[in-house]
């Protein structure tokens, strides 16, 4: 199931539906009164975050699976997971610094928000390097099982932090009833097609690295 | 031996989660001072880069072209007003009756703000041209003058 799951043709047909999303944001949509058609990038830019926050998540689902089970296996998907975290945690930055230059007029300003974006980034590098610092054994599993854990805290933090500080960024529109209908469909329909291939890519990368590491066994097993 | 272990880690995680709910109640952590409270006396900004959140007054904004000068009368609707004088181009989304956070020194007895950095924030609202339905301007107060 998961080999199958990670096969080529799921990932080109998760992304094509990202595609026809952002198309439909491109081309399809209305523009917003306020902001014109520059709005039109919070068809990447939300569901690129908040992809970033379910990765963290993940991580701490196998964290918590891995201290449970006492079980190295997760370390794989721990560190696919936090990959993929830093990945969608810095085009969530990136993305947001466009659309901030252009409706805020400066490119990164230290707010609650980005500041708190900008440690769930650090915590994601953290957990790699980690991970990368510690011989394999029962003290590795731990360790970053614990930091996997921690780091998903700061998410509810980030998540509140435009409601909880005074911020530049504004408070989260899903929900708030501030979004005309098409433009909530659109950006719930990109979170998700974004959320199913991040998970894609989640199995991609974990079969990648139990490949590399069987090579590295066979490799030094021939030596 | 097992269980003590779980319960020190819920713990440690307890304790962060209550430290940083504690540290959300703390206001030193102040992104921007709203008009109201740069106008207290006991808040010193005297010579100090600040940054202070507020709407743009209808009918105030004054460009002079020439000199690239910007100044406008930033307000929270409570008798609260401040003279801004900005030099620089405005962000797109500068308007009147926008909210601003604007950045630089405030002089309490002139009532001005020599800002140096001026930024615009905006609402968490999208419409499109069709739907009739706008409340920007409460969500906006809300958000800059709410807390």
């Amino acid at each position: 199931m998961r080999a199958e799951f990670a096969a080529w043709r799921w990932g080109l047909a998760l992304f094509a539906l990202q595609l026809v999303g952002w198309g439909w944001g491109l081309y399809g949509v209305g523009t917003d009164v306020h902001q014109g058609d520059v709005y039109r990038i919070i068809y990447v830019h939300v569901p690129t975050c908040l992809t970033a926050f379910v990765c963290a998540f993940y991580l701490f689902l196998c964290s918590v699976y891995a201290l449970r089970k006492k079980t190295e296996a997760c370390l794989l998907w721990g560190q696919a997971a936090a990959e993929l975290g830093l990945l969608f945690t810095v085009l969530g930055l990136l993305t947001g610094s466009i659309w901030g230059r252009v409706t805020w007029g400066v490119w990164w300003t230290w707010d609650a928000r980005l500041l708190t974006t900008f440690i769930l980034g650090v915590l994601f590098a953290a957990y790699l390097l980690l991970q990368q610092a510690l011989p394999r054994g029962a003290a590795k599993t731990k360790a970053s099982a614990a930091l996997g854990i921690l780091i998903f805290i700061d998410v509810p933090i980030v998540y509140k932090s435009v409601t909880w500080w005074r911020t530049l960024h504004q408070p989260p529109s899903i929900g708030g009833g501030t979004m005309s209908g098409e433009i909530l469909t659109l950006l719930l329909i990109t979170i998700l097609s974004s959320l199913l291939f991040m998970t894609w890519l989640l199995f991609a990368r974990v079969k990648n690295l139990r490949l590399q590491q069987r090579i590295a066994e066979l490799v030094s097993d021939w030596h | 031996m097992k269980k003590t272990k779980w319960i020190v880690g819920s713990l440690v995680i307890v304790a962060v989660v209550v430290a940083l709910s504690l540290l959300k109640l703390d206001d030193n952590i102040v992104y921007f001072y709203t008009p109201r409270e740069v106008f207290a006396p006991d808040l010193d900004v005297w010579g100090k880069n600040i940054k202070i959140g507020g709407m743009v007054k209808v009918g105030s904004v004054q460009k002079d072209m020439a000199d690239m000068r910007l100044t406008f009368v930033m307000t929270d609707f409570k008798g609260h007003d401040i003279v801004v004088q900005h030099r620089g181009t405005p962000p797109d989304l500068f308007k009147e009756g926008q909210g601003v956070v604007t950045e630089g020194y405030f002089d309490r007895t002139q009532k001005t703000m020599q800002s140096h950095t001026l930024m615009v924030k905006h609402s968490e609202e999208y419409r499109v041209p069709h739907d009739t339905e706008m409340q920007n301007k409460e969500l906006l107060i809300k958000s800059i003058l709410g807390n």
